[in-house]
């Protein structure tokens, strides 16, 4: 733990032990106080998880218990499958977060890409306009943009839910600021060969910003899958629900049924939980570059 | 200019021009759908704010600004606002205070800060009805951990998501709960940012640690803090989904944030969509001028 204390990059010479032991005791309060955060982070995720094992009775038991003495999961799982369409609204919500990501990943790095890329007239007002939509908070949009989805027919389809989703200017500017770090003899160089603008775009650009998609990726993923405001608003119907909607009016204020609760809520954690083991890196880059959401 | 460039600037400008359309293709996709979902219910919410209507445009009645007059009346909206202030003035300074500590502590890249950050950072992708769901849980009565834990602790159980006095700060709790995590984060990598040399340079002069901080890390960090704390005030204000899936806006109301109501008189009530749409307007202003107010800060402080 001593080794944590040094200072950055700097190669410095090992200070004597006595300053190491002062640092290390130093160090102690500061430990603590994280590791009450982690604390306070961890413990409700950990008890609820657990509480997808318990039968009800023991969900019940005064003074709680901690683990459980049997595995229920198979019967709480059960039980939350008779109460709530959980595989059709997975698939929806699969098919949201995909059908939304793989045109976004390509429509708004072309974007980010002509911007980062080219010199050409009303450039700085279509920037403008791209920043414009940045500042307009989906909150104050719903209502007419739902009334134009509305006329356009598409309520209670996935056209709806995914079409208004696709174009971001957040990801254009993430892409846009990848493609300016790359140097310009590339694009020179292919031009010479012969190959076309798209080309250029497709073959070598692409390739070059595969961190950037990944984020981009990861993020609009995670993004739709957690989204409730558009899906509640947009699919009235219930085959048409996501899961953060779904389970938002099948358990929002039925927690008093142990069981469905805590299974469900530990299982639609799962699948993005695991994204962010694989992906961390990426969800932090995201955030940290711009930090638009939340 | 010589002619060999003069010539080589009228091949070049075909080039240029084939370039120049090029980018336009390319801008095309995104910049459509953007006015199409973005900018066209952007300046559509303005015509709507005017009228007295369901979703059928066919029935609507033009009532001028009567809809902005009623809601400032609306004793309701009113109430939905002041929850939604005194959400954002409770949530928001505590946010920043934990994000600069825990930021500060958290910046150097060792295996313990990393593995801090990665939990510290697990909330923020979960989803809010997992977050608000197991929430209701901890702090539930009967069978809540938290709730019982706190009792050990001599902290009464006031039935904290039921009780009109304690639900806000239930759920301003769990807000931040969810985010301090993306402010941590952003605030590091801001300090990462920081070149070592400044550092150097205040050690020579003296400084200790708590100095360095104040000195070196605060001022180097602030463009990133009023960024932060502009974005953080304005979610704020946004704040729906961790409300609606923890309280849904109640007990008696006391949790109903503005962007709960509006959806409340949006999409659970009937003819109510002009009305809606302009209690949105005044949610717009109120963003607009946060944001006009903390660029002019953030010009003035880079000076």
């Amino acid at each position: 733990m001593t080794k944590t204390m040094n200072a950055p990059a700097i190669p410095e010479r090992k200070p004597p032990m006595k300053v190491r032991v002062i640092r290390l005791i130093k160090y102690i309060p500061i430990f603590i106080l994280l590791v009450f955060f982690a604390f306070l982070l961890l413990a409700p995720l950990i008890w609820m998880c657990l509480g997808a094992f318990k039968s009800d009775p023991e969900v019940l038991s005064f003074p709680p218990r901690y683990f459980p003495v049997a595995n229920h999961f198979s019967e709480n799982w059960a039980n939350v499958l008779k109460q709530v369409n959980y595989l059709e609204m997975t698939v929806n919500t699969v098919i949201y977060a995909i059908g939304t990501t793989i045109p976004a990943l390509f429509i708004n790095a072309l974007a980010g890409y002509a911007f980062a890329r080219f010199r050409f007239r009303g450039k700085n007002v279509l920037f403008l306009l791209f920043l414009a939509t940045m500042m307009i908070p989906f909150q104050v949009i719903m209502v007419p943009l739902y009334l134009e989805v509305y006329y356009i027919g598409w309520l209670n389809s996935f056209w709806g839910l995914i079409i208004p989703k696709i174009a971001s200017a957040y990801w254009v500017f993430l892409c846009r600021s990848a493609f300016e770090g790359l140097p310009k003899d590339l694009e020179d160089a292919a031009r010479i060969d012969g190959l076309h603008e798209f080309g250029i775009f497709t073959r070598i650009m692409l390739p070059l910003v595969i961190p950037t998609m990944i984020t981009v990726t990861l993020l609009s993923i995670n993004n739709c899958w957690n989204d409730l405001l558009w899906p509640m608003i947009m699919a009235s119907k219930s085959s048409m629900r996501t899961l953060s909607n779904g389970l938002a009016i099948f358990i929002g204020n039925r927690t008093d049924n142990y069981s469905l609760a805590f299974t469900a809520a530990a299982v639609s954690m799962l699948p993005m939980l695991i994204l962010y083991l694989f992906g961390q890196k990426y969800f932090v880059a995201g955030q940290a570059t711009s930090g638009i959401k939340g | 200019m010589t002619a060999v460039t003069v010539k080589k600037r009228k091949k070049s400008r075909s080039f240029e021009r084939r370039l120049e359309k090029t980018a336009y293709a390319f801008i095309a996709p995104a910049a459509i759908l953007l006015i199409i979902f973005c900018i066209v219910p952007m300046v559509a919410s303005f015509y709507i704010s005017t009228q007295k209507m369901g979703v059928d445009l066919s029935k609507a009645e033009f009532v001028g600004l009567d809809n902005y007059t009623k809601s400032l009346s609306d004793r309701r909206f009113i109430q939905s606002i002041l929850v939604s202030l005194r959400y954002t003035a409770i949530e928001v300074p505590l946010q920043m205070v934990i994000g600069v500590v825990l930021s500060a502590l958290l910046a150097k890249n060792t295996f313990l800060n990393k593995l801090f950050r990665g939990i510290y950072f697990l909330p923020v992708v979960a989803s809010a009805v997992t977050v608000g769901v197991t929430w209701q849980l901890v702090m539930h009565s009967n069978i809540g951990i938290f709730t019982y834990w706190l009792k050990l602790m001599g902290v009464a159980d006031p039935n904290w998501l039921n009780n009109t006095s304690t639900a806000l700060y239930v759920v301003v709790f769990v807000a931040i709960w969810k985010t301090f995590g993306i402010s941590a984060i952003i605030l590091v990598s801001a300090i990462q940012n920081i070149p070592d040399s400044l550092f150097e340079a205040a050690a020579i002069d003296g400084a200790g640690k708590v100095r360095q901080f104040f000195s070196v890390t605060l001022p180097s960090v602030m463009p990133s803090f009023w960024f932060l704390l502009m974005t953080r005030i304005i979610g704020s204000l946004q704040m729906f989904d961790i409300v609606y899936t923890m309280t849904g806006g109640g007990p008696s109301r006391s949790t109903t944030t503005m962007v709960v109501y509006i959806y409340d008189q949006a999409f659970n009530s009937m003819n109510k969509t002009g009305y809606a749409t302009a209690m949105s307007e005044f949610l717009f202003l109120f963003i607009m001028l946060i944001t006009i107010v903390m660029y002019t800060i953030m010009n003035k402080t880079s000076d």
